[in-house]
């Protein structure tokens, strides 16, 4: 047998540098791959069962616990589905506070993601420690950006970690125009180095990888999508998020906790990239304009220019941030009342790792009868493991098995996968004789 | 120059509750600290660390010692402390090598670390803590009273 075509097993029993417990398996015989699980084996959590009898006003404080990294995403999802079965009809002002709060959260995860977990790979270390050494103003530049996130969540939500400011109907309080003002001096100060962490992200040399996937995001016409929008594909997908279930379909695998999901049986791309790549003209001039002085292009077909896009979001959410806080005043109420009702009503928003798709079913009494979240980590799973093949395949087998792991877990973590979110629900059949 | 900052680090689940109860308790016995809670520290402990010239860090820690031990660190053996939960692969330990790689560390920085059992924390939150782990706490506090 030659070098080229030897056999080989790799196990990489944890993923390092990715949120939950996963793990990915690689065998290889006669230069093919034959087998390759992304092995996801945290134990699932059952946040749909317990939800279940719960009142829709505990709904958003329950749903903000499934993630420590993207808690706005699965309030925003929720809300914005019992609000639909409800009736309930928002103002501007809230609808503008929401896209705030979510313009935090993409800065707090999108910041982690670059500069703590995802750059060390491009830049040869073994952790953000190590590349901390000599990327030291880098790394605190990416630090000060994740905590202008952290005061924006503060500032809606009550604290920055699994905040508790949301209500179905808006919020419980309003910021004070002084916090207002003090974020908005924060922010001012921040964006020329959003726009130098763009450029950073471009000139790092990242792999050139191109795939044929397909790419799934929100859309909306007047503006970059956060909590509104029909669902759009680069295949030509364009329906609303009502119809999700009649295009999108889960499964179970049997290496992973977290189920997948195929778009029309095949896999697909949210995410960062995802939305960059479809929603660029929806970005405001000064982020393209920044972008355009870079060497990569929108649309990409590189799964490694998920970094370049999240720093382009990253740009992007401090603009949205900043015109949101311009124009701020003190509402009179910063919530709609809400009468409950029975139905079932979907959301769909955008969370820093892709859509999340939300249905809920209510009673009478605005109780949760059912409910099934679609997080972003399993709704790429299928995607990542057909990147891992096309990628592996791609450097060459030939390689020492530790250049593949590295390679392996290279491409996982431009994923920036969070298994927590992902195993929250595994289907339960109990046989009771 | 800044009061002390106690940081408190936990989740609301099991054992791991312990440096939010040590917080609570120091906060309703009148000590001289200003005391914060602390949740994925991932994302918020490098800032906290900012705040303060001395800062004493609690946390739940995996160790091979009885549930409930108190363990305490400072100077550069803070970097030894193993917290008994992590968050995208960093934990207590990573976290404080990387503030000292970045100078982010205060002047003064003591971590005490409560042994809990790592390996079973219950998924419920809100459960009381522990009976050796409680007591724990009521030690801490008065270790920081003197």
């Amino acid at each position: 047998m030659s070098e080229q075509q030897r056999d080989l097993t790799i196990e990489v029993p944890v993923l390092a540098r990715v949120e939950g417990e996963g793990g990915l398996s690689l065998e290889v015989k006669n230069g093919q791959i034959t087998q390759l699980q992304l092995r996801i084996f945290e134990p699932p959590r059952f946040f749909e069962k317990f939800l279940e009898g719960r009142s829709y006003q505990e709904v958003p404080d329950i749903v903000a616990r499934i993630c420590g990294i993207c808690p706005v995403a699965y309030q925003m999802s929720a809300v914005h589905a019992l609000e639909s079965i409800f009736g309930v009809k928002i103002t501007p002002w809230i609808r503008a506070m929401r896209r705030l709060l979510y313009c935090g959260e993409w800065l707090e995860s999108h910041n982690l993601h670059i500069h703590l977990l995802a750059a060390p790979d491009f830049l040869g270390y073994r952790s953000a420690t190590e590349m901390a050494a000599q990327y030291g103003e880098e790394v605190k530049r990416g630090l000060a950006l994740q905590h202008i996130g952290n005061d924006i969540i503060r500032m809606l939500g009550g604290r920055s970690v699994h905040p508790v400011g949301v209500k179905v109907g808006g919020f419980y309080k309003a910021p004070s125009l002084a916090d207002v003002e003090a974020l908005k001096q924060k922010i001012r100060a921040a964006i020329p180095q959003a726009e130098a962490l763009v450029r950073w992200t471009a000139s790092l040399g990242l792999p050139d990888d191109h795939q044929e996937f397909v790419c799934v995001s929100t859309h909306h016409a007047q503006e970059y999508p956060f909590n509104e929008g029909d669902l759009i594909s680069s295949d030509g997908l364009n329906i609303p998020i009502a119809e999700y279930e009649q295009h999108f379909k889960e499964f179970h695998a049997a290496h992973s906790t977290a189920l997948h999901s195929h778009l029309h049986d095949k896999p697909y791309l949210v995410g960062p990239l995802a939305r960059v790549n479809l929603n660029y003209a929806q970005l405001p001039a000064p982020v393209r304009l920044n972008l355009e002085r870079t060497n990569v292009q929108f649309p990409s077909n590189n799964m490694f220019h998920s970094l370049v896009a999240r720093a382009v979001e990253v740009h992007f959410a401090l603009l949205e941030a900043l015109q949101i806080l311009d124009n701020y005043h003190v509402p009179d109420s910063p919530y709609v009342p809400v009468t409950p009702r029975a139905g079932t009503g979907y959301g769909c928003t955008e969370a820093p790792r892709g859509m999340l798709w939300h249905t809920w079913t209510t009673n009478e009494q605005g109780e949760v009868v059912s409910t099934r979240i679609v997080p972003p980590t399993s709704q790429n799973q299928p995607r990542i493991e057909e990147d891992l093949k096309l990628s592996l395949e791609a450097m060459g087998l030939d390689h020492s098995d530790d250049i593949l792991r590295l390679r392996a877990e290279t491409v996982i973590r431009n994923y920036d996968p969070c298994i927590s979110c992902a195993t929250h629900f595994l289907k339960l059949n109990v046989n009771r004789a | 120059m800044s009061a002390p900052l106690l940081i408190g680090i936990g989740s609301p689940y099991g054992d791991d509750q312990v440096g939010w109860r040590v917080i609570e308790a120091v906060q309703s016995a009148d000590l001289s600290l200003s005391a914060v809670r602390c949740e994925t520290p991932v994302t918020t402990l490098l800032a906290l660390l900012q705040q303060s010239d001395e800062v004493i860090l609690v946390d739940a820690v995996a160790y091979e010692a009885p549930v409930g031990t108190v363990l305490c660190w400072s100077g550069a053996e803070v970097m030894q402390a193993q917290s008994a939960v992590s968050s995208h692969g960093f934990n207590l330990a990573s976290l404080l090598a990387l503030a000292d790689s970045l100078s982010m560390l205060p002047r003064s920085l003591t971590v005490y670390g409560v042994v809990i059992d790592a390996r079973n924390i219950p998924q419920v939150p809100d459960l009381p803590l522990s009976e050796a782990v409680a007591e724990a706490v009521e030690q801490i506090v008065a270790l920081l009273r003197e």
